[in-house]
């Protein structure tokens, strides 16, 4: 199970650093909106995994979730000159809620995610095995299946909350706005729905690699 | 930026990293969107800066100077005498 927070860690120092300074984030989207393909690029690179986590959680499949994605990134660059920067709401919360409303619209299209597939949770399985035979990306894959089925069973507004807050890192505010719900209420939904997946994902995984997990957040 | 100030924030934002793109389908993807920008960019017609009337004028004046010429300067004479500055100067001459 160490083997699945040692291959986390190694896919978090990979992962861009998230954009915390909102000012150059700024600066690149008035670049971007100039034409500079290069700082577009930079956009992209600095959002997309937010973006794909938040959306991975909303649909069954990677080959959907990277369908969005890209149709949230072509509609975003592409309606730049339409962003206007309100205070207190970042570029992200935006580009998030282009997400869902696209997730949103091909709903319809798309077969929700209401419960992990089996076949698909096998073949990811077997997938892992065959290139991994350590073990790593199987835990991977098997914290990737528990979060998904545990997520699932959500009703649709706790799962939005939870998925907004902590896979796309968009403060209770944020996200209150994107869901039509007060800040507050969406504190209360997070605290009460974390609390229990957490202990649910626990139960699931075992509690070392918990325990490697804790020791991560305090580093 | 949002911060987690509860550990169990903390954990459960590291946990759900665990589906981020792989790098393959970060880069597949960014192909892709960069492919359908350039499309689209090439597909935009082209749009002629709009023109202000002013700029209309000046150009309408450029192509025939001298006729333009006399039909401005008869504009100008009705205009200043239907404006109420013409009336009143037209009033205090008599």
């Amino acid at each position: 199970m160490f083997a699945l927070f040692a291959s986390l860690s190694g896919a978090l120092s990979a992962t861009r650093t998230d954009p915390a300074d909102e000012e150059a984030v700024q600066r690149l989207v008035s670049a971007a909106r100039e034409g500079d393909r290069s700082a577009a690029r930079e956009l992209y690179s600095l959002h997309v995994a937010r973006v794909y986590r938040v959306v991975r959680f909303m649909v069954q499949s990677d080959a959907d979730a990277e369908d969005i994605v890209q149709d949230t990134f072509l509609k975003a660059l592409g309606a730049l000159d339409r962003y206007a920067r309100r205070p207190g709401v970042r570029f992200i919360s935006w580009l998030l809620t282009i997400a869902v409303n696209t997730l949103r619209k091909r709903a319809a299209k798309l077969s929700r995610l209401e419960s992990v597939a089996p076949d698909v949770l096998e073949a990811q399985r077997a997938e892992a095995l065959g290139s991994d035979p350590l073990g790593a990306e199987l835990d991977q894959a098997r914290l990737r299946e528990q979060l998904l089925s545990l997520l699932a069973e959500l009703p649709a507004r706790d799962r939005w909350s939870l998925t907004l807050r902590y896979g796309g890192g968009l403060s209770a505010a944020e996200v209150g706005a994107i869901c039509g719900l007060s800040e507050a209420n969406v504190r209360k939904i997070c605290e009460r729905q974390r609390r229990r997946l957490l202990s649910r994902l626990e139960h699931a995984l075992g509690p070392a690699a918990f325990e490697a997990v804790h020791t991560r957040s305090a580093s | 930026m949002s911060e987690y100030h509860d550990p169990g924030e903390r954990e459960l934002a590291l946990l759900m990293r665990a589906l981020d793109p792989p790098p393959a389908a970060q880069e597949r993807m960014e192909v892709a969107l960069f492919q359908a920008l350039d499309a689209a960019s090439l597909a935009e017609p082209e749009v002629a800066p709009e023109q202000s009337l002013t700029a209309e004028w000046i150009e309408l004046f450029k192509l025939r100077p001298a006729a333009n010429s006399a039909l401005m300067v008869a504009a100008a004479v009705v205009l200043y005498f239907t404006t109420p500055l013409g009336v009143l100067a037209g009033l205090l001459g008599r």
